[in-house]
């Protein structure tokens, strides 16, 4: 399916809730509302149209004093398309489900945006640190402006 | 947990004396392999519960090489980052070159010269072989075959000696960069490697020669570690892992990055994606890449550009974008969020290995311990890539 | 040419008339003969050990088209001997929770176990510390303890790759010393005796009437067996590096290391000696025009190849997993043994 067919089928699916990005790369990137996350989660893996059967990635990322956002990037390979789906969370309480029983190759992503980001993915299978050393206690270090006893920040010329 | 204690017994020994005796029992034990350990590629720790041979669960611990790249990558520039995509997997550089390059030329619409695209591809598939070479020598020294180990590394030099000539680095090449490569290649550089892709077809015959028909590799490895292929997809595997299970996805060929397009190639699939599948997919990728290097040697355009005129800093647009391209082990993409900052605001590395390593409990859970080695040497996981 | 057996006769003729005439009983000379040659044979396996390392890190070298040790005298010859030294000067760390008289005894009954087997091996014509009627039934027994010194030093360690190594090797050893006993059988029945001596007098400087043709089954049952019993791959599961990283011997050290890894290759030249002898018809000659050459460099000789051989399997094969091990020899190997003794049986009942 092509950007468009993409974008119409989803749009057509939850109107409102989905919110298109505007930009001129080849696959459609869109913003989903948080309630209507898992829902568009599970209908892009089953729709037979869409049948992103492959999550590429699932990332985090922290726009300081504003949100939490986090982005999967889909991909079908029956279909041979893209996607890149986003849901805003609050910047206080970052919260937000999983979908590690949709694509089970998001557990360890989730856990990686939960232990870098302090993001909570609700009703995650096996909520642990997955990256950072045992006695970690520095906070989550991929937040903007974080800072830990040994943090040297880059010297600006 | 209790250790074992050789303790003489009190009693008499007999039948009934030895089942009531609390020393003489069946339990299921941990086993805690790596992170030093000879056959986890580095340094993964598994915890393994076992029932005497057989491992009832597993559990893999990562994370000893994370060193943060990501976080490494907000506060430098987009060519001052390059260095460190060598690092994320060390021993397939040059493709992870060309994923961080192919992402901001797809961010910032950058050209590239052709005749940098043509070597770009050279480089990548060279590396390939030289990678598969690690994974072909590890895995037989999993299997107890010492000697290929050596061969495969024999072979191996030769490939960086070709790199060292071109780029002056053997491991960490930094020789693909933004809107290019790094300068041209040596005149003595296409004799040399045409005459080892001459060589190098008669030596993969000679690992076939070795291992693929051998009774004992065909009995470790045959109907081992059955991968199927929707779990492969649903875990997120791909490369060979996910073509070893009967399914022919290959972004060189679905999505032609570079100039793959122009190459006539195939894309080796296994039946039943077993460990003997996924050996045989990447022995038969020997042949493609060197394939693909000699076309790529035949059509190298003429021209003196080999890196497109770019600003000291780069400053692309503000955007996202979201690439990937197919490194030896894998699919390896990058999502990179810009603001219009001459660094970008986030980077989200995904690696090959960060996939293919999810699938080492499900195809190994009621196997032997010595199963387990086969499967994740023919997982071909670097640790590396997976903690970044 | 220097023949071994009528030097000793003649020397012990002279010592044994000494003694009478100093009226010293004969059990002192004869004990003193014993802890002489007892002596020596250390002496000897030990130096053989030492060059069988060096042998096989050349022969693995060369297999992989790189020179092995290069720098320690001519060719590395000296590399074991330097590697030994350095090994004794090592600290012996015992783990704190080991059984340590177990930990400590078991690399000495390997060692001790390798080395006993040595009494009844004809060297040469003559060349023999004890020539045993029971003979080929004292090596099978005596390199049994083998399983027992690899038991004690896995339990001891307590490390549990180190257990899961013991108890490989006891399944396996167990195992294929059923087969190796069987197939052993086939040789001396054609010899009708159980003695090394008589079974290589019996198969005469003729290399057609070696035991090698007649019983080619049992050779090839007697020598993969022997493979496993000495733990070399393809069978080296006890000590399966990239699985149980050395398996028993994980957490020796030093010496005890050390004790253990001449024990092995002791053992892979103990078979290699019993595969000459009963096989390839020990010292004698190939062809009764060459018995100038003395026998024991004939003995040597075959024995060598064998090792030889041994090496070649090692790297080239992988390993085996633990099932396959246990059905090969006992859906395979030991209904093959059975064939070959009863095939031996008919052909001695009606052709003998």
């Amino acid at each position: 399916m092509t950007k468009e067919q993409i974008t119409a089928r989803l749009k057509d699916k939850f109107g409102p809730e989905l919110e298109i990005v505007e930009n001129n790369q080849p696959e459609p990137y869109f913003y989903i509302s948080m309630a209507k996350y898992y829902e568009l989660c599970s209908y892009a893996k089953n729709d037979p149209q869409l049948d992103f059967d492959f999550l590429f990635q699932l990332g985090a990322v922290h726009y300081p004093d504003d949100r939490f956002e986090v982005a999967l990037c889909l991909c079908s390979h029956e279909k041979n398309h893209k996607a890149v789906v986003k849901v805003r969370l609050d910047h206080d309480n970052p919260e937000t489900v999983t979908i590690s029983d949709i694509w089970k190759a998001a557990n360890w992503f989730e856990r990686e945006a939960m232990e870098l980001f302090g993001i909570g993915f609700f009703g995650h299978p096996d909520p642990q640190p997955l990256l950072l050393y045992d006695d970690w206690d520095y906070g989550y270090p991929m937040r903007k402006g974080w800072t830990g006893p040994d943090f040297v920040p880059m010297p600006e010329k | 947990m209790d250790r074992p204690r050789f303790r003489p017994h009190a009693g008499k020994i007999t039948v009934d004396n030895m089942i009531e005796n609390k020393d003489l029992r069946e339990e299921e034990f941990l086993i805690n392999m790596g992170p030093q350990h000879p056959s986890t590629h580095g340094v993964l720790r598994l915890i393994l519960k076992m029932e005497g041979e057989f491992i009832r669960d597993l559990t893999p611990y990562v994370g000893y090489l994370h060193r943060s790249i990501e976080k490494i990558a907000e506060n430098r520039t987009y060519n001052q980052f390059m260095p460190f995509t060598d690092r994320i997997d060390y021993c397939a550089s040059m493709p992870s070159n060309l994923a961080w390059a192919t992402a901001v030329e797809k961010l910032a619409a950058i050209e590239v010269p052709e005749r940098a695209e043509y070597l770009r591809v050279i480089m990548v598939e060279l590396n390939r072989i030289a990678s598969h070479l690690i994974w072909l020598g590890t895995m037989s020294l999993d299997l107890g075959a010492v000697t290929p180990f050596l061969y495969a590394f024999r072979e191996r030099e030769w490939i960086l000696d070709l790199f060292e000539m071109t780029c002056g680095q053997r491991l960490t090449y930094h020789y693909i960069r933004i809107g290019g490569v790094a300068r041209d290649i040596p005149v003595e550089f296409e004799k040399s490697c045409r005459a080892f892709i001459k060589d190098f077809r008669r030596r993969v015959d000679d690992y076939e020669a070795i291992l693929t028909e051998n009774p004992i590799f065909l009995g470790r490895t045959k109907d081992i570690g059955i991968l199927p292929l929707d779990l492969a997809k649903d875990l997120g595997a791909s490369g060979p892992t996910i073509r070893g299970s009967n399914y022919g996805w290959d972004i060189r060929k679905v999505e032609p990055y570079s100039v793959y397009d122009r190459f006539d190639f195939q894309i080796p699939i296994g039946a039943n994606g077993d460990v003997w599948d996924r050996y045989m997919v990447r022995i038969e990728e020997f042949r493609q890449s060197c394939k693909i290097i000699e076309q790529a040697l035949d059509g190298l355009p003429e021209g003196d550009t080999v890196r497109s005129k770019l600003p000291t800093v780069l400053r692309p647009p503000a955007g996202e974008v979201f690439s990937r391209i197919e490194a030896p082990r894998g699919e390896m993409g990058y999502y990179i969020v810009s603001n219009g900052d001459k660094k970008p605001f986030r980077v989200k590395i995904r690696t090959a290995s960060y996939g293919n390593l999810q699938c080492l409990r499900p195809t190994s859970i009621g196997l032997k311990i010595a199963d387990l080695v086969a499967i994740f040497g023919s997982l071909d996981v670097i640790l590396p890539e997976v903690d970044r | 040419m220097l023949e071994f057996d009528k030097v000793m006769l003649e020397l012990y003729g002279f010592l044994a008339a000494w003694c009478a005439a100093r009226s010293i009983p004969l059990i002192w000379l004869d004990l003193t003969v014993m802890i002489i040659a007892g002596l020596i044979m250390i002496g000897v396996l030990s130096l053989a050990a030492l060059f069988l390392v060096w042998w096989e890190r050349k022969v693995s070298a060369h297999l992989q088209d790189r020179l092995g040790p290069m720098r320690t005298g001519t060719h590395g010859v000296l590399q074991t001997l330097a590697d030994g030294i350095k090994l004794l000067q090592k600290e012996d760390i015992v783990p704190s929770a080991a059984d340590k008289r177990v930990y400590f005894w078991a690399p000495v009954v390997a060692f001790v176990a390798a080395y006993l087997a040595y009494i009844v091996i004809p060297f040469g014509k003559g060349l023999i510390a004890r020539d045993l009627n029971i003979g080929i039934l004292y090596i099978i027994a005596i390199t049994s303890f083998t399983v027992i010194s690899l038991l004690m030093a896995g339990w001891a360690s307590n490390n549990k790759y180190a257990l899961l190594g013991g108890m490989r090797s006891a399944a396996q050893i167990v195992s294929y010393e059923v087969p190796l006993t069987i197939s052993v059988l086939g040789a001396v029945m054609l010899a009708g005796s159980l003695s090394m001596v008589d079974i290589v007098e019996a198969q005469g400087p003729y290399f057609w009437k070696w035991y090698w043709l007649p019983q080619i089954l049992g050779f090839g049952i007697y020598f993969i067996s022997a493979t496993a019993e000495a733990n070399r791959t393809p069978f080296d599961l006890p000590e399966a590096e990239q699985e149980l990283v050395a398996g028993f011997n994980v957490e020796y050290s030093g010496m005890k290391f050390a004790m253990f890894f001449l024990a092995e290759f002791v053992n892979m030249f103990t078979i290699s000696a019993i595969a000459t002898t009963l096989f390839l018809g020990g010292w004698q000659p190939p062809l009764p025009g060459l018995a100038f050459i003395p026998s024991w460099i004939w003995f040597m000789g075959k024995t060598l190849f064998l090792v030889f051989v041994l090496m070649w399997f090692r790297w080239t094969y992988p390993r085996l997993r633990v099932d396959q091990l246990m059905n090969f020899a006992w859906k395979f190997l030991l209904p093959l043994a059975f064939l070959n003794l009863i095939l031996t049986g008919l052909g001695v009942y009606f052709f003998g």
